[in-house]
């Protein structure tokens, strides 16, 4: 009881309060802005928390990312323009609720909806993040390839009458994701030279293209015919009630429901966030749905899915950060990053050392999961101690961070000279051939499943001589 | 009335074009590099081919009338919108050579003259506005560079 009003002290402090309004406003308007979505608005909007308290700082961060992913559905409503890329399945319904005169109930449906989904992830976060932690830690390349066959499986819903063009656009598309570097190999592939394009087509700008320049060439279009309004009944213009009534809460709260869990284990996931979340919600609610010839053309159901399912992918994707300190989506790899920088660790530290900071802005009662067995509840005697579960996530969290490495390790390596060198624990017997100038440290060989280039390394173990070449290799303690 | 060919076979026909030009400049790529991109294309292909074959069959038994309805796509419905495409695409060109906020401008006052607005004040005072809010909060608060 005195830890949770400890946290209810920080929680509701005036720097903290303030900090989360200004939040909350910043957010939605970065992410009703299209080009700006909330890993933008995040990482923007981080300088600005160098001088707050670490409870006051992570608490308007959050209120950003919250905030800017709803912020996203206004456009998406009112100008079929998604702000940010998780409110794009919420752009077609919604717009076209407001052509029928119903911008109001769009955006009131979609306000909702998303608290409840934002509301719903927290709690999750609060209580059950230790086993939907778990969870995150099961998914292997097999699980990733079928979410994504899964993911493909979506355009069979979002075809309309011919599927055949909806294969062929999806098939397209994913001609144009294989713009970039060779995920496996790295080989330039579609590049014509340009090194911007090496990064691949982003979902940002891919966004932009799809929904805000054809929307502004169909308004144009639309201007020259003589038609100035966006709604098809001039007098109606942006009426409607703004929250729903009970008999549409009834109609889309089993789409909420399956929503939020769809949202959160979404979230959960490393690599998958809000705009994934929003779409796999979006199909699911279609299939299940008793109209689903509504859908594309104003169901307050398409809305509901979507919007609560990226809001629960907020809480989701802050679970494998703070407990593993595994980001679940890039918006949380930007508020790994500015943890760091208030002087906070992801993983379980961030539960003994700084607990009070930590729950100020997430989850109290996450003290029930985290103390170790045997331990005083007073917080303070946290620090030190660490539960099984906690070492077993320490391990686990070393070892991702080694194979997040690998990646750019295998591109650095070039400038490595010719000799064997393995990489990481996980490489049982298989060796990486290294070609280039410079000579291979000898701590490198002598510790051949214990090195990890160092400008790698967790902040912890930076050391002073990091820049020395002869020291680039170094053990890594498991 | 003259039959018209229907819409997606235009549709086939770019979608070739397209397949066709990545599948050229996708053979200077290393070969394992290249196989899944060729892949997709092939399944393209295949799928082009489908629905060609489909529509030249459903576009036979269909009348000169019932073809001129389903042909939403016409060159009258789309001439603004591609106007405003290219305009679009000479912005994106202008870009690098010009920075931010001198294309930008252009832009906005490019697309206002083509919406038909007049008044020079607007056609003055937009940009101006919009560019120096814009200048305030990314470049001095922010410390964006949008050059």
């Amino acid at each position: 009881m005195s830890q949770f009003a400890a946290v209810l002290s920080t929680v509701f402090s005036g720097e903290v309060m303030l900090a989360i309004a200004i939040g909350t406003l910043a957010g939605m308007v970065i992410g009703a802005m299209p080009g700006l979505s909330a890993t933008m608005g995040v990482a923007l909007l981080t300088p600005l928390t160098y001088t707050l308290s670490p409870s006051a700082a992570i608490s308007m961060l959050a209120a950003v990312y919250t905030s800017a992913i709803y912020g996203g559905s206004i456009t998406a409503c009112l100008l079929h323009t998604p702000g940010t890329p998780a409110s794009a399945a919420t752009a077609a319904d919604g717009y076209a609720l407001t052509k029928q005169g119903q911008g109001m109930k769009a955006i009131g449906i979609s306000t909702v909806c998303s608290m409840i989904g934002g509301t719903i992830s927290a709690i999750a976060l609060l209580l059950i993040s230790e086993p939907l932690s778990r969870i995150s830690l099961m998914f292997t390349p097999a699980e990733y390839m079928l979410l994504g066959l899964f993911g493909l499986t979506i355009i069979g819903s979002l075809s309309g009458d011919n599927l055949l063009k909806g294969l062929i656009a999806g098939a397209v598309g994913l001609v144009i994701a294989c713009i970039g570097l060779d995920g496996m190999s790295g080989v330039p592939r579609y590049v014509f030279g340009i090194t911007r394009l090496e990064s691949g087509i982003s979902m940002v700008p891919a966004m932009i293209g799809m929904f805000s320049i054809s929307q502004a060439m169909i308004i144009t279009e639309d201007l020259f015919k003589g038609k100035s309004l966006i709604v098809d009944d001039p007098s109606s213009t942006l009426k409607g009630r703004v929250l729903p009534t009970a008999k549409e809460m009834k109609r889309i709260t089993p789409t909420v429901i399956k929503s939020t869990i769809i949202g959160i284990f979404v979230g959960i996931l490393p690599a998958a966030g809000g705009d994934i979340g929003s779409w796999v919600g979006y199909n699911n609610a279609k299939k299940s749905s008793k109209h689903p010839e509504e859908f594309g053309h104003g169901s307050i159901e398409g809305i509901a899915a979507s919007e609560t399912a990226n809001n629960a992918v907020t809480g989701g994707a802050l679970i494998p950060l703070l407990t593993l300190g595994i980001p679940g989506s890039g918006t949380a790899a930007i508020m790994l990053g500015s943890l760091m920088i208030h002087g906070m660790q992801p993983g379980p530290e961030l539960f003994t050392k700084q607990a009070v900071q930590t729950h100020g802005h997430s989850r109290p009662a996450d003290f029930q999961v985290c103390r170790p067995r045997g331990a005083r509840t007073d917080v303070h005697s946290l620090p030190g101690d660490r539960c099984p579960f906690h070492d077993r996530l320490l391990r686990y969290q070393q070892q991702h961070f080694r194979c997040l490495c690998h990646g750019v390790f295998r591109a650095a390596r070039l400038s490595f000279p010719k000799g064997e060198y393995r990489f990481g624990s996980g490489h049982s017997g298989r060796n990486t051939k290294l070609h280039g100038r410079e000579k291979l440290p000898a701590n490198a060989h002598s510790q051949p499943r214990r090195c990890t280039p160092l400008y790698f390394l967790p902040p912890d173990r930076h050391r002073p001589d990091r820049h020395d070449p002869s020291r680039r290799f170094l053990p890594v303690p498991c | 009335m003259k039959k018209k060919l229907h819409q997606d076979i235009y549709i086939s026909v770019i979608t070739y074009i397209f397949t066709a030009v990545m599948f050229i400049l996708g053979r200077n790529i290393k070969s394992a590099a290249r196989a899944y991109p060729f892949l997709i294309l092939g399944l393209i292909t295949v799928l082009n081919t489908i629905l060609l074959i489909t529509t030249i069959i459903k576009s036979k038994k269909m009348s000169a009338e019932e073809l001129d309805a389903v042909n939403t796509i016409r060159w009258s419905n789309i001439r603004h919108a591609m106007l405003t495409f290219i305009i679009i695409a000479a912005y994106v060109v202008i870009f690098d050579i010009l920075g931010y906020f001198i294309a930008t401008a252009l832009l906005l006052v490019g697309m206002m003259l083509l919406l038909g607005v007049r008044d020079w004040i607007v056609l003055v005072f937009i940009p101006v506005g919009l560019l120096a809010v814009l200048y305030y909060f990314f470049v001095m608060k922010l410390h964006v560079p949008l050059m």
